[in-house]
């Protein structure tokens, strides 16, 4: 013991930890429920919202208008190819770039290049309207590399799904709604403080490495 | 005041600028259009060995063994001139080609304390380049031309008579029959020349002589030709033999761009735009042009550019010959307000819009632009321009109603059956079951002027019994399941 005791100090004093990173800016996502538990979506961190596909838009569409407002861009990863640009003020789209890729492995492959080029403050996977038994084909691996690399960006990642599947998220979320058919002809702000939601994980971030 | 900036063996310097690893011993270049191949050009070494310029190449063989020959190269010389002209126009919009490796800028207009600082500054930039050059300055084109070549490196001449008094004639150039004269005369430098009485030398030698004085006594005047400025920034390279292999490409771009931004950056401009061009052995050729979004002289990033679009490019036939060229932009300053944000780095986030595009296929990343119609779900993907981006006026938002919708692309064929002229039953492989609640019908049309592409739809918006909300379309007699805005958390979507 006395051995390995000397060994690690030694390790410690040739290749000191690194500091650890500095304290991450939460981006506001313009949603009360949210907004009131964590106060936004952290940097350098992968959130991860689950619930319903309404709740789901209502959240990106409350992402986009904070974007627009803080003169931000966003990407939006969709590899169901189901975002709807007509549903949402043509003066929020300016700002969003939307990427389709193929499959969800092939979307998890867009985020590891939209984090790594670093231009863009968030990026949101939407895989809500993803089949299930592909969402369970991506490798777990894949979603670690993508926090490691989070954690030494500013970049904040939001996955969008029906249900809990990111086991590397460091915060989970999930909303909750029941919108009727009557919610289609009610005004969209008074829509999003319908949502609830329910903060499910937390986890401490761990030291920065290079990515 | 003139600057000339000569560039001594001057073949010898155009071919070697791309030779890697750079000879080092007796090194002459020939000129393989002429007959017996002369020298056109011989480095220090050569020289001591006894090469001389013109001598035949077996000639100069015989001298040593070891003497490396290259041949000449038209295209490398022409290319070394562009960048002499440019270092010229550096300092000076009046600039002359005045020979082969010499250019002449009139510095008239600059103040006296730069002369020297411009002079130094072209040599130092000409270095940086592969190239050692030589700077005269003097107050006429000719002197300057003659301080060029006696420059180490620069030669400044404020006293031109001091400077002349013991130059040969030869160095003058003069009219051979009038130099045989004035040898058997005795005269030999510039200074016995003039010692002569210029009325005298023109009543007998003619004006020829009454030239050759003035320059000997450094009096010459004659304008400068001027040449337009060069406004494209290029290299090139021909291939000895053609090359099947991506490196050897990729060295001489490495190379290339590392030349062409140092130029560049000493104008004060960056690259805008940069055309390459490969061509092959008797096939097609391969041309591209890249814009680059936020205009730079940064090197690695330029090739990182190139790099990306050559490890996809497949060609027929080995490669002869390539080429790069610069187009010059002014740089881009920008000067952002307090809470304005733009994009960290344009050009990378041009660089990953690539990759991103390769991954997801054509069309398939950018802005999301609404197409020529109000034919539903008729959007495009445009390139997104987000450094271009201007802070949004300070109106209020577009006022947005009910929920958004998630598509199914292509929609999907349903069958519905109508109760009172609504929709009461669905059924499709996504959905199946009576419809408890809907909202419609919302018509529209459009291109009815065109029957070809003339469309009329009627959209719905239905409730199903577990409270999810659809979108249906009818077009025709056909019923399409369009989109979904809400349902219960259970329930799973197979688009």
């Amino acid at each position: 013991m006395g051995t390995i005791d000397s060994l690690r100090s030694l390790l410690a004093a040739k290749f000191p930890a690194p500091p650890p990173p500095p304290p991450a800016a939460v981006l506001p996502t313009g949603l009360p429920c949210i907004d009131a538990l964590t106060g936004g979506l952290p940097g350098n961190s992968l959130t991860e919202c689950s619930g319903p596909l309404s709740c789901g838009s209502l959240l990106l569409h409350a992402l986009l208008e904070t974007t627009a407002s803080r003169q931000s861009f966003a990407a939006l990863i969709d590899p169901a190819c189901a975002f709807d640009p007509g549903s949402y003020p043509p003066d929020l789209l300016p700002r969003l770039l939307w990427a389709q890729p193929p499959s969800p492995a092939k979307a998890l492959a867009a985020a590891d290049l939209l984090l790594r080029d670093a231009n863009l403050p968030l990026v949101i996977l939407d895989l809500q309207f993803c089949l299930p038994q592909d969402l369970q084909k991506l490798p777990t691996a894949s979603w670690h590399r993508l926090q490691r690399l989070l954690e030494s960006s500013s970049a904040a990642l939001l996955v969008l799904s029906r249900f809990p599947s990111v086991p590397s998220a460091r915060l989970r979320l999930h909303l909750h709604a029941d919108h009727r058919l009557a919610a289609l002809a009610t005004p969209r702000h008074e829509l999003a403080p319908t949502l609830s939601a329910s903060q499910e994980r937390i986890r401490p971030l761990r030291h920065a490495h290079p990515a | 005041m003139f600057l000339t900036l000569h560039l001594p063996a001057f073949p010898l310097q155009a071919v070697l600028r791309w030779q890697s690893p750079q000879p080092v011993g007796p090194t002459a270049v020939i000129d393989p259009t002429q007959p017996r191949q002369p020298v056109a050009a011989a480095n220090a070494a050569a020289q001591r060995l006894g090469v001389r310029l013109g001598m035949p190449a077996t000639q100069a063989l015989a001298r040593d063994a070891s003497l490396l020959l290259l041949p000449r190269s038209p295209q490398q010389e022409e290319a070394t001139q562009h960048i002499l002209l440019q270092t010229a126009f550096q300092f000076s919009p009046t600039a002359e080609s005045t020979a082969h490796g010499t250019v002449t800028a009139d510095l008239s207009k600059r103040h006296q304390p730069l002369w020297m600082e411009s002079a130094r500054k072209a040599v130092d930039d000409l270095r940086r380049i592969g190239c050692t050059a030589r700077a005269g300055l003097a107050p006429n084109p000719d002197l300057a031309l003659l301080a060029s070549h006696h420059a180490k490196p620069i030669l400044l001449i404020t006293e031109p008579l001091a400077f002349l008094r013991n130059i040969p004639l030869r160095q003058l150039s003069p009219h051979p029959q009038i130099l045989h004269v004035l040898h058997s005369w005795g005269i030999h430098t510039a200074g016995q020349l003039t010692s002569l009485p210029f009325a005298e030398i023109t009543d007998r030698l003619g004006p020829d002589a009454a030239a050759l004085w003035l320059l000997a006594s450094g009096q010459s005047q004659r304008p400068l030709n001027p040449v337009p400025p060069i406004t494209t920034w290029r290299e090139s390279f021909d291939f000895e033999s053609p090359t099947e292999s991506l490196e050897p490409i990729l060295f001489l771009l490495r190379r290339f761009l590392a030349s062409l931004t140092n130029r560049l950056q000493s104008a004060w401009l960056a690259a805008g735009r940069m055309s390459l061009t490969i061509l092959t052995e008797n096939g097609p050729s391969a041309s591209r042009t890249f814009t680059i979004p936020s205009p730079t002289t940064d090197a690695d990033l330029l090739f990182r550019i190139l790099h990306t679009y050559l490890e996809s490019l497949q060609l027929p036939n080995p490669a002869s010959h390539v080429s790069l060229e610069l187009h010059p932009a002014p740089r881009e300053i920008s000067q952002f307000r307090l809470f304005e944000t733009s994009l960290r780095d344009p050009n990378r986030f041009s660089e990953t819009m690539a990759r991103l595009l390769a991954l997801c296929g054509p069309h398939k990343a950018g802005t999301p632009e609404q197409g020529n119609s109000h034919r539903p779900d008729h959007w495009q993907l445009s390139p997104p321009a987000f450094h271009l981006l201007k802070p949004p006026p300070a109106t209020p938002r577009t006022f947005s109603l009910g929920l958004p919708l998630r598509r199914f692309r292509p929609p999907i064929p349903a069958t519905v059956a109508l109760l009172n002229h609504q929709p009461a039953h669905i059924s499709c492989p996504q959905l199946h079951g009576p419809i408890t609640n809907c909202l419609g019908p919302w018509r529209s049309s459009g291109h009815w002027w065109e029957p070809e592409t003339s469309w009329l739809s009627e959209e719905w918006d239905i409730a199903m019994p577990d409270h999810s909300l659809w979108r249906i379309r009818r077009t025709g007699p056909a019923w399409f399941l369009d989109a979904c805005s809400a349902s219960p958390a259970s329930r799973q979507h197979t688009p």
